[in-house]
């Protein structure tokens, strides 16, 4: 099979040549087996066969969400920075390739690998799934939400490389922006909490937009919420304003996607300019 | 000084040139890398573009390639303008750096396979334009090897090949020989003869004349940003006939000759090396003939009187001293 774009079919040959792409694989599949057999619970037998297979697929999807979120940032940030660093950008820019067919072929193929890595995840979905305890609906909405994020970071990734020189430099960054989206929203929420709890002294007042950080920006959250019913009043504050309830992993969705379209859109635009930065 | 871009004149001219720069300017920040610079390149010629590191010559190259845009003048190739229709100029050149770095982890087919695709070159068509390049540039053996593994000069090949791909009609080449051995020079000087007799129109540039001086029909040497002189060898030579270098050879008292010959009229610096007294003559043959009789008038056992031949790297280092312009 050839690949119609040949940034694509390019970067496939590069990266899957290399070792890393086999060992980052090896070493996820390796965790995966770990957390599944913790999650197995013990006294098997007396489980309820449903709340068992929901365990183990909350576990894997755990797990999988996590690879997502700290590979993402490796493989994406080096997309043009490596191109740039190794001097081969400009024999790259006088080919007939638009800045489009550059950019879209390093982003599909950072999702291509993820998506290989969601992929080997299968054979772990699919006993929680047999067991019972997951709908369908379930699994399409987690996979919308797995990747939504993978397309958001790969295009901050890609928008990153496309503006620093150094490859180290574009992956601080990006990790720098991945670490806020996770344990910095967290944080500024607490900090937003209990500031403004404490403005109104002697009486309760609770802050009303509490976790609105992590509710719109936090991969974690957003998955940890897909599987318990909420309350009305728990829905998406951001759409709650506009009139809408959307639950915080259709919120999740929509942002991430859409910030991906957004970036994506940016790069190619600005991508001659963007590229001759700091030359 | 670089002015501002104004409204664009009605170039290029009748007769289409490969390369026409019309009053190019390019600064970055206060400094100036290129002044006004005008250039035309015919069909079929192979111009070595000569001047010192920082002379500007990659930028004039890196204008030429769409890489980079001026900022002010107009520059095009084979009549289209670089900045206004950059991919009509792509598929026109080939362009090589001077630095570049490749996929090391391709193999030297997949490496020429991918840029035939960025070139958009069917894919039916690609295997005869590779076995071609390949075999133009003596790398059919390394077809299956990773581009890791070959050698510098090899490599240097690889990028020339990649340049020749889409059979471009003009071949920009910005310092192709640098850093490589004697041996790959040679190599590499060799390749450029063949492209020059299959009629490409070359665009070289080199800080180093004697590497250029025998491929090259026509010659730029630049400093500074500017262009000091262009045309072709004999032009320059033409240029220089100004100023001669003379060396008279005398049995002795060659302190006594210095000084009479540096009391004639058109003489500039004079040098004493042993039994010789070489002198800048800057006069008609007439005026020389006159030294040459005031000398032996004077006395001085002349034993030869003649012009030291100045071949193009002299002319290059004294107009890159200043001495000329």
């Amino acid at each position: 099979m050839r690949l119609k774009n040949p940034v694509l079919m390019k970067e496939l040959r590069e990266w899957m040549r290399g070792k890393r792409p086999f060992a980052i694989i090896t070493f996820y599949l390796l965790l995966l087996t770990g957390v599944f057999f913790l999650a197995w619970p013990r006294d098997f037998g007396h489980y309820p066969e449903a709340n068992m297979g929901r365990q183990i697929f909350m576990a894997v999807l755990g797990v999988l969400m996590v690879a997502v979120v700290f590979i993402t940032p490796a493989i994406a940030s080096g997309a043009i920075a490596l191109e740039k660093e190794r001097r081969t950008i400009d024999l790259l820019q006088v080919t007939l390739l638009g800045p489009s067919e550059i950019i879209l072929g390093k982003l599909v193929s950072s999702v291509m690998y993820l998506l290989l890595i969601v992929l080997a995840s299968l054979p772990f979905v699919s006993i929680g799934f047999i067991v019972g305890g997951v709908s369908p609906s379930e699994i399409a909405k987690a996979l919308l939400l797995l990747i939504s994020v993978m397309l958001g970071l790969s295009a901050l990734g890609v928008f990153v490389s496309l503006i620093f020189k150094r490859i180290y430099v574009a992956n601080g960054v990006t990790y720098g922006i991945v670490v806020i989206l996770t344990f910095g929203t967290v944080i500024l929420d607490e900090v937003l909490r209990t500031t403004f709890y404490q403005q109104v002294p002697g009486v309760y007042l609770e802050w009303p937009y509490q976790m609105l950080l992590s509710r719109h920006l936090n991969p974690f959250f957003a998955m940890t919420t897909m599987f318990q019913s909420i309350p009305p009043g728990e829905f998406s504050r951001l759409f709650w304003l506009f009139g809408t309830k959307v639950p915080p992993w259709a919120t999740l969705s929509l942002i991430y996607a859409g910030t991906a379209v957004v970036l994506i859109a940016v790069s190619i635009r600005y991508f001659d300019s963007l590229v001759k930065r700091g030359e | 000084m670089c002015r501002p871009q104004t409204s664009k004149q009605n170039y290029p001219s009748q007769v289409i040139a490969v390369i026409e720069i019309v009053d190019l300017c390019k600064s970055y920040g206060n400094v100036d890398a290129l002044v006004d610079l005008n250039l035309k390149i015919k069909k079929g010629e192979v111009f070595g573009f000569i001047g010192p590191n920082g002379a500007g010559k990659t930028t004039t190259i890196k204008i030429l390639a769409t890489l980079t845009a001026p900022s002010s003048g107009e520059a095009y190739v084979s009549g289209y303008d670089v900045t206004e229709e950059p991919y009509k100029v792509r598929g026109l050149l080939g362009y090589m750096p001077d630095f570049f770095g490749m996929y090391d982890s391709l193999k030297v087919w997949e490496y020429l396979d991918f840029f035939a695709a960025s070139y958009r070159m069917p894919q039916a068509e690609r295997r005869d334009a590779i076995e071609n390049v390949l075999s133009l540039t003596h790398l059919e053996e390394k077809a299956e090897s990773f581009v890791a593994g070959l050698s510098r000069g090899m490599r240097q090949r690889l990028c020339l090949a990649k340049t020749l791909l889409h059979d471009p009609e003009l071949l920009i080449l910005d310092e192709p020989a640098s850093g490589l051995d004697p041996r790959a020079r040679v190599e590499i000087k060799e390749l450029l003869n063949g492209l020059k007799d299959a009629g490409k129109t070359i665009f070289v540039s080199s800080h180093i004349l004697p590497e250029l001086s025998d491929i090259c029909t026509t010659f730029g040497i630049i400093e500074k940003g500017n262009l000091l002189l262009s045309g072709s060898k004999e032009k320059i030579m033409e240029a220089i006939r100004g100023v001669r270098r003379i060396k008279a050879k005398v049995l002795s008292d060659t302190k006594k000759a210095a000084s009479l010959i540096e009391s004639e009229k058109g003489v500039g610096s004079i040098k004493i090396d042993g039994k010789e007294v070489q002198f800048e003559f800057n006069g008609s043959d007439l005026e020389l003939a006159r030294v040459f009789e005031n000398l032996v008038t004077a006395g001085v056992l002349i034993v030869g009187f003649s012009e030291i031949e100045t071949n193009l790297e002299d002319v290059f280092m004294k107009i890159t001293r200043g001495e000329l312009a």
